[in-house]
């Protein structure tokens, strides 16, 4: 370098940039394919939510619905013959009595008996 | 050589900006911006550094000036249609020297190509030797040393009366 470069380059060096404000320093923000994941999560949460919802309500109905129905029938068959009752309540008790197989099971203790 | 990626520490960035922020925003400036945007701007390269986002070369201080240009690009490209520059606003402060030489030096700088002014202000305002920014830019030192010469012969041409007055 030649002795006028030298002596520009301290003319510069007198020039100060103009100070700056303090980094501040933010809390790590999440990487954006994190905030995407748990936006998706949270969609899916609430579709769920919903979808076993309106499930559970078809079948509380669905069971309300078939009940109703089966007193309705045991009603009819009782009017018109008693003994036709005795005998749909004996077949519908094979289906409504406890499983035997359970350890603890109504049956299996009256068995013991 | 390809420039080994390292990761910065968050001290080692606090002490960059420290040092060489100011700079950087004046680089900011030379690139179109007003202060203001040329802070928020640097602001912006080393929270990304400091959030992991980037991974700086084994050159940091090279590699945040071309960040800050490149952001400065895109920032100013992305604003030019809501602001413009202020007239007459000063990057530069100075004990003893008017404001219109203030201006006259941010106007040479402004002119000046990429290269030489990237060159000027790593060697001036960031204290790198000629050799420091060859290896820092990967550029040969005398292509370096050319650009230099041909900055201070444009800076010369522009404020040389003043430095002579100077004296």
């Amino acid at each position: 370098m030649e002795p006028q470069d030298d002596k520009l380059e301290r003319y510069l060096a007198e020039f100060q940039p103009r100070a700056v404000r303090t980094l501040h320093l933010s809390p790590r923000a999440r990487n954006p394919w994190q905030r995407r994941l748990a936006a998706a999560a949270a969609v899916l949460c609430c579709i769920g939510t919903g979808y076993w919802q309106i499930h559970r309500a078809r079948v509380k109905a669905l069971k309300g619905i078939q009940l109703k129905s089966q007193t309705m029938v045991m009603t009819r068959i009782g009017l018109q013959n008693s003994e036709k009752l005795d005998e749909f309540l004996f077949d519908q008790s094979r289906n409504v009595l406890p499983s035997f197989q359970g350890d603890q099971s109504t049956l299996r203790v009256l068995a013991k008996e | 050589m390809l420039l080994e990626a390292t990761k910065l520490t968050t001290e080692s960035l606090k002490k960059l900006y420290e040092k060489h922020g100011a700079a950087l925003a004046a680089y900011g400036c030379c690139c179109g911006l007003d202060f203001a945007s040329a802070e928020d701007v640097v602001q912006q390269v080393f929270l990304n550094l400091l959030r992991g986002n980037v991974v700086a070369a084994r050159a940091p201080l090279a590699y945040l000036y071309r960040a800050v240009h490149n952001a400065s690009l895109n920032h100013w490209r992305d604003r030019r249609r809501e602001a413009e520059m202020p007239e007459g606003e000063l990057w530069f402060t100075h004990g003893t020297v008017d404001r219109a030489v203030m201006l006259s030096l941010q106007d040479v700088l402004r002119e000046l190509p990429e290269e030489q002014r990237e060159a000027v202000f790593l060697r001036v305002w960031s204290g790198m030797t000629l050799q420091e920014i060859a290896e820092a830019t990967e550029t040969p030192l005398n292509t370096v040393a050319s650009r230099y010469r041909y900055a201070l012969q444009r800076l010369r041409e522009r404020l040389g009366a003043r430095i002579e007055r100077q004296d």
